[in-house]
Parts: structure tokens; C-alpha cells; sequence
């Protein structure tokens, strides 16, 4: 809980990336982060906290991505205002190069912000979508590993999702 | 040039997620693709709901698809080809059962979908043209699955008293029945259904709008005529 000094105060969190990078964040926005949202209610969040398996690259985009959602949903505006704002911030936001996607995926898992997992995604999913068996393993660079045998009985496992 | 993706750099959990928005045919390419994710297709989690709907279900269909339905909870398929192939899905566990459109099914079929799955508590049925099935289907299902709590069904046209008075009789929890198309509904009977809290009717001659049976069970909170 914030302490009794500072309740005018807004207050701030650090928050440093893999590469030693140190953003500062408010309150509002780091409770987005589930991981950090547990450690406040528990009463043992620092004002320094270190994660280890995020870029600054990737900690950049992600706190753009919290920053501008805590705002819009304490803006005021209207609720289904407040959703178009969201809906166009995040088709936008997802319009990054397909690694990125994979880390944001990735360090949406680690940090546990809910929205930002389940959108990256819904959006790594409609880039899979429709592709052949040959074209998936040209995109995620997947070798082929299995044997003949085990080739003929995985078609044959799912035969029926094609008919 | 672009990069590779490296999808090796997501946890098993978060390739799942990916898996669940998207459909069999998408999950069967992945699959399809290397080992580690013939393996994770086949995780349980994404094995609780299963729609057949839009592919073709025969019984060796069925068949292939029965070691990743022990813990299958809903399933919904169409066509009297499936009805009587779902049984090789040996998914015992199923709770939820939708059909959306069978013809040409009979009494024994339903029986046999009724006793292979006990554990159910929501049956749908959306039966077209089906002059076969008689009341002694619905006991049969009344009989086979004590558990059912939402019971929906179109087009059984010849439910009579005696198969809802079974329902009264061996489905204690039954609350939500729905019976559109279904003619020769009884009145009295349905009065007999204490358990029910939300009904609706429609396209039946027998029911009087009176309603005077159904006032008789008291525990009817909330009733829809439609």
C-alpha cells in the first residue's frame, strides 16, 4: 500500500530491462503488469524492480502499449469511445515486424498482462492462418523431423480437418 | 534479408494459447510440421471442446480422433452419419452434447448416444424430418443421464407425457428445458417437472396458455411461452 506521506504524490516505479535499460513508469501504468500489480498488493513491491527476461526494445513497446491503455480507460471518455480508441491503438500497435510480435508475445507471458498476451496472440495465430504445412515450416523455420513413418500417421491423425 | 522467426523462444504454454485461436485445419498444418508440435496439438487443454460441424465425421473419423477425447466436455457435430459414429470417439466424459441438424435418426441410435454418455448435463437436439423417434427415446435419455440440467429439443414430434414423466422421475436437476416443434407436449405432465426453472415452448398445439398445470409447481421462478 502507498504510503501515508505521499498521497498527493503520484507514485513511480523503475523498471530495468535485460540490457540495464531503467524506465520510469506510474503506478497506474505498472499495475497493468500483473507480476508487478501482485508484488504491490502484497506490500513488497520496491521502487526498483529488475526483469530479466525483457529487452529494452521490447520494455519500450510494452510500457507504450500499458501507458496508453491506463489513460485511455481513465480518460473519461465514453466506454464504447474508450474501445474504438483501444481497438485502433492496437491494430496499429500490432503492426510490427513478426519477431517483434514474438517477444511482445513473450514478455506479455513473463510480465502477465492479459490484454497484450491474448492480442499478440490473436494476431501471431491470423498470420499462421491458411498456410500450408510447407509454408509454416518456411515461416517459423521448422525442420521437418519426422520419419516416414510418423509423417504418414500425423496426415493421417488429421485427415479428417481437411475434408 | 528478414530474420527467421524463431518460435522455439515461446513457452510450451504460450504456443498453446496460439493453438486455441485457431481452427483443426490450422492446428492439423502445425501439427503436421515437426514433432515438438505434433505434441503440443495433442495437449489436453486444447481437447475440452470439440466442433465437427463443418468436417465430415464417419466412424473412422471418429476413430482417429478417440485418443485425444478422454477428456473431451463439449462436443457438437450435425448429420445422422456422425450421431451414429460418435460413439468411437470414446469421449466418456462428455457433459455437453449439441446436434445441430439430424434427420433419418432413430429411437436406437439416441438410446446409444444417451446410455454411452452418463455424465451428460446439456443435450441439444435439433431433429428434422425424423418419423422414426418416438417417446421412448426421450426416456431412454431420461433414464441414461440423471445429471441433465438443459435439455433442448426441435422436432421430436412425438413426446408424450410418459417420456417427460420420466424426465420428472430420473432427472432431479433438469432447470432448463426448451421444446420447439415438438406437437404432443403434455401439459400436465410438464407440471410434473418440479426442478425446471426455465422453459420455453414453441410451435406445439397442446400447450393451453393457461398454464394452469405449470402453476402447480411452485418453484417455477421464470416461464417463457414463445
Amino acid at each position: 500500500m502507498s504510503s501515508s506521506t505521499e498521497l498527493t504524490e503520484k507514485k513511480v516505479f523503475l523498471l530495468k530491462s535485460l540490457d540495464g535499460v531503467i524506465f520510469e513508469v506510474e503506478e497506474s501504468v505498472a499495475v497493468q503488469l500483473e507480476v508487478i500489480r501482485e508484488l504491490i498488493e502484497g506490500d513488497c513491491a520496491r521502487p526498483f524492480i529488475s526483469l530479466y527476461n525483457v529487452t529494452s526494445e521490447i520494455l519500450a513497446l510494452v510500457i507504450e502499449y500499458c501507458k496508453h491503455h491506463a489513460e485511455t480507460c481513465s480518460g473519461g471518455t465514453s466506454a464504447t469511445i474508450a474501445d474504438e480508441d483501444l481497438k485502433t491503438f492496437d491494430n496499429e500497435f500490432m503492426n510490427v515486424d513478426e519477431n517483434i510480435l514474438l517477444e511482445l508475445c513473450s514478455a506479455a507471458d513473463y510480465l502477465d498482462i492479459k490484454s497484450l498476451f491474448e492480442l499478440t496472440c490473436r494476431t501471431l495465430a491470423s498470420l499462421i492462418k491458411d498456410r500450408t504445412i510447407i509454408e509454416v515450416r518456411k515461416m517459423f523455420n521448422v525442420e521437418n523431423d519426422f520419419s516416414v513413418v510418423e509423417e504418414k500417421a500425423v496426415r493421417k491423425e488429421f485427415a479428417w480437418a481437411f475434408k | 534479408m528478414k530474420d527467421m522467426l524463431d518460435w522455439t523462444r515461446l513457452p510450451d504454454d504460450t504456443v498453446i494459447q496460439l493453438l486455441s485461436c485457431l481452427n483443426y485445419r490450422d492446428r492439423a498444418s502445425l501439427s503436421s510440421t515437426c514433432r515438438t508440435w505434433r505434441i503440443l496439438v495433442k495437449s489436453q487443454c486444447l481437447w475440452q471442446a470439440l466442433d465437427l460441424r463443418p468436417h465430415k465425421c464417419d466412424a473412422s473419423v471418429a476413430a482417429s480422433l478417440a485418443s485425444r477425447c478422454a477428456y473431451l466436455q463439449k462436443l457438437r457435430f450435425r448429420g445422422p452419419e456422425a450421431a451414429d459414429a460418435i460413439i468411437n470417439l470414446q469421449a466418456w466424459s462428455l457433459r455437453q452434447i449439441s446436434v445441430d441438424g439430424c434427420w433419418k435418426i432413430s429411437d436406437a441410435s439416441l438410446s446409444v448416444l444417451a446410455a454411452q454418455h452418463e455424465a451428460l448435463e446439456c443435450l441439444q437436439l435439433e431433429l428434422y424430418l425424423c418419423e422414426r423417434i418416438s417417446s421412448d427415446a426421450l426416456k431412454a435419455i431420461a433414464i441414461c443421464c440423471p445429471r441433465l440440467q438443459k435439455l433442448r429439443l426441435t422436432g421430436m414430434r412425438e413426446i408424450d407425457a410418459d417420456a417427460i414423466n420420466a424426465l420428472a422421475k430420473y432427472c432431479p436437476n433438469l432447470m432448463d428445458i426448451g421444446f420447439i416443434d415438438c406437437r404432443k407436449v403434455d401439459e400436465i405432465a410438464m407440471g410434473n417437472v418440479v426442478s425446471v426453472r426455465f422453459l420455453s415452448v414453441a410451435r406445439t398445439c397442446n400447450i393451453k396458455y393457461g398454464i394452469t398445470a405449470l402453476e402447480k409447481a411452485a418453484s417455477l421462478d421464470r416461464l417463457r411461452c414463445l
